[in-house]
Order: structure tokens, then C-alpha cells, then sequence
């Protein structure tokens, strides 16, 4: 049934104007791009407090008040542009093992963050102005930044194991 | 009568275009030579022959600029009071500069070994090149900012100024990074 979704996506006006149009597929990749090291980067912000390793004096409520919108429309524009990507080789890119291991990081990232915000945060009133947390978010900072690192990695790769179609 | 004189008086455009085509072809020259030699390394090949290094130099490539950027980024919502108000402006430049002098470095450092592996792909590309004078742009307009904001003082909000000038940086990094994608596409 996957199989018939992908090879109807890949027969799409959209598909094909993506996958034929020299410069359409460069420029979502492009803003793809600058959309992914928008949400790792301010991520890290998020991650590195966590951790203790940077901005100590920074409450981590207001912080995450502060950056985790631009981390969400960063991640909006990330996966628009990687759904129309997608469109333009839609049987290759879900055979493609570092596509998977990309969903999956991202899905686990995802998860992570939904222990985070439902579990550890609620005891944030103890450690919002410590400069150093207790185990469970330093262990939420820590996941998020390997997972992310993890995504960029398998993207790039992506780009480097794709089979010409 | 000299044949170059003749045009510059009949054909200003014609003896200028000229003189532009053989300054550019000049200096691709330079360019060619440069690449010429940067093939001979030993390390070139082993860089290049490797199906791991030049994906693994990209990805630090890509995490160091992600960290320069999202600097800039919370520097420029925090000029217009969208994020980050628990801190003066003044501290979030004072981060982003302890962030971002390390991450030029790595920057560097991943880009060097990146031509050094494929020079032709880089230095011959003209959007490589366009990539590399708006990186030189960025340089200098950070060190500008950081200047002008140090002199304000603490209690001194930013002027309208320096917002432009930080807003103008962030342009510059969005478009250094799209330069960066676009090379595999266009300007060989």
C-alpha cells in the first residue's frame, strides 16, 4: 500500500515539477537547509542551559518561553520543505536507509522533548534558576543535542547515497 | 595607429569589456594555478579518494555555521524585542561573539580541507567566490557592531543604526548559506 502511495506521490504535478525543474528542488534544499541549522542551533541554546554549559544565569522557563517558537516555525518551514523534496523522488528517498534513520532520530527527538515537557518540566519551579539542573534535564539537554547532531549527519548523507533514478 | 586606442575612442564599452574579460580571465588564471597546486597534495587525495571525509567535513561544516547564524538570529530578535529579553542586547552580542569567533575557525578549518579536497569544485565556482565576499562582509560588519555597541554603554539603548547593521548581518548569513547549497548547483 506504501508503495502504491509513493509511486502515485511520484506521478503528482507537484512530484514532477519538483523532480524536473532545475532550480525548484535546489531551492528547497536551500531553504531546507537554512531551515534545519535555524532549529539546531537555537535548540542548542535550549540544550547547552540544560546542561549547564552555557547561559547559567539564564531562567530556564524564560528561556524556553523565548526560543522554543523559533525552534517550532523553524521546524515547520524544515519539514514543508522536506515534504516537497520528498515529492520529487518519493520511492527513493523512503528506500533510503539514512532517509529512514533520519525520521526515526527525528521521531525520537520529538519524543524526547514530549518527556521533557510533560514529565521533567513539571518540576521546574525547583531548578528554573539553577545554574546547574538535576539529572533528568541535563539527560533531555544531552538527547536532544546527539539526536539533532544525528539528523544533520544523516541528512548530509542522504544527499551522498541516493541512488540516480 | 594602435589597434587598442582605435576602440577605446570608436567603442568605450567594447575596450572596457575587454579589459574586464582579460583582468577576470586574469585572474582565473591565479585561480587555476592555485588549484593546480592544491591538486599535488598528498592530502588532497586522501581526502577525496575517502567515501567518508568530505560528507563528515560538510556536516561540521554545516553545525558550526548553524551555530554562527543562530547567534545572529537571537542577537537580531532581541534588537526588536522579540526574544531573549531576560538579557541586554549587549550580553547577547557578548555571547554570540564568544560563540561565533570558534565557530569561524571551525568553519575554516572544514572549508579548507573541503577545497583542498574538490578545489576546482570551490574556487572556480562563482558563487563559491560571491560566497567568500559575503563571508569577508560579515566579518567586518560583526566587528563594526561589536565596536559600535561596546562604545554605547550599558545603559544606552541600541540606535537604529546598529539594528539595521545586525538585521543586515543576519541577511548576510542567510545568503552566505544558500551560497554554500548552491554551489553544487550553479557557477562552474
Amino acid at each position: 500500500m506504501l508503495d502504491t502511495f509513493l509511486l502515485w506521490l511520484a506521478d503528482t504535478p507537484l512530484g514532477i515539477a519538483i523532480a524536473e525543474d532545475p532550480v525548484l528542488f535546489p531551492w528547497l534544499e536551500t531553504f531546507h537547509v537554512l531551515a534545519v541549522v535555524t532549529v539546531f542551533g537555537v535548540m542548542l541554546m535550549v540544550d547547552l542551559r540544560l546542561l549547564g554549559r552555557a547561559s547559567r544565569d539564564y531562567p530556564v522557563s524564560a528561556l524556553l518561553r523565548s526560543l522554543l517558537p523559533v525552534t517550532w516555525i523553524a521546524f515547520a518551514a524544515a519539514l514543508a520543505t522536506g515534504a516537497l523534496m520528498f515529492c520529487s523522488n518519493p520511492v527513493g528517498y523512503a528506500g533510503n536507509s539514512y532517509f529512514q534513520a533520519k525520521l526515526a532520530l527525528i521521531l525520537l527527538a520529538g519524543a524526547n522533548m514530549s518527556v521533557f515537557h510533560l514529565v521533567t518540566a513539571k518540576g521546574i519551579a525547583r531548578w528554573d534558576l539553577s545554574p546547574h539542573l538535576p539529572a533528568a534535564p541535563r539527560l533531555a539537554g544531552l538527547l536532544s543535542m546527539l539526536l539533532w547532531i544525528g539528523v544533520i549527519v544523516c541528512g548530509r548523507w542522504i544527499g551522498f547515497s541516493m541512488d540516480p533514478f | 595607429m594602435d589597434i587598442g586606442k582605435s576602440i577605446a575612442k570608436f567603442a568605450p564599452d567594447v575596450a572596457t569589456a575587454y579589459w574586464a574579460r582579460n583582468r577576470v580571465s586574469g585572474m582565473q588564471d591565479v585561480l587555476r594555478g592555485i588549484v593546480d597546486w592544491l591538486n599535488s597534495f598528498a592530502l588532497h587525495e586522501s581526502v577525496r579518494e575517502s567515501s567518508w571525509a568530505v560528507p563528515a567535513l560538510q556536516t561540521i561544516h554545516i553545525l558550526a555555521v548553524a551555530i554562527v547564524f543562530s547567534c545572529t538570529l537571537l542577537a537580531a530578535l532581541r534588537s526588536v524585542s522579540l526574544a531573549g529579553m531576560h538579557w541586554p542586547l549587549e550580553r547577547w552580542l557578548k555571547r554570540s561573539n564568544a560563540w561565533t569567533h570558534p565557530a569561524l575557525l571551525i568553519l575554516l578549518c572544514s572549508g579548507g580541507l573541503l577545497t583542498l579536497a574538490e578545489p576546482e569544485r570551490e574556487l572556480l565556482n562563482t558563487v563559491f567566490q560571491t560566497k567568500m565576499v559575503l563571508v569577508a562582509l560579515a566579518v567586518v560588519i560583526s566587528r563594526i557592531l561589536s565596536r559600535s555597541i561596546r562604545s554605547d554603554g550599558q545603559d544606552s539603548s541600541i540606535s537604529m543604526c546598529e539594528r539595521i547593521l545586525l538585521l543586515a548581518l543576519l541577511a548576510l548569513w542567510a545568503a552566505i548559506i544558500m551560497c554554500g547549497r548552491w554551489i553544487a548547483y550553479a557557477g562552474s
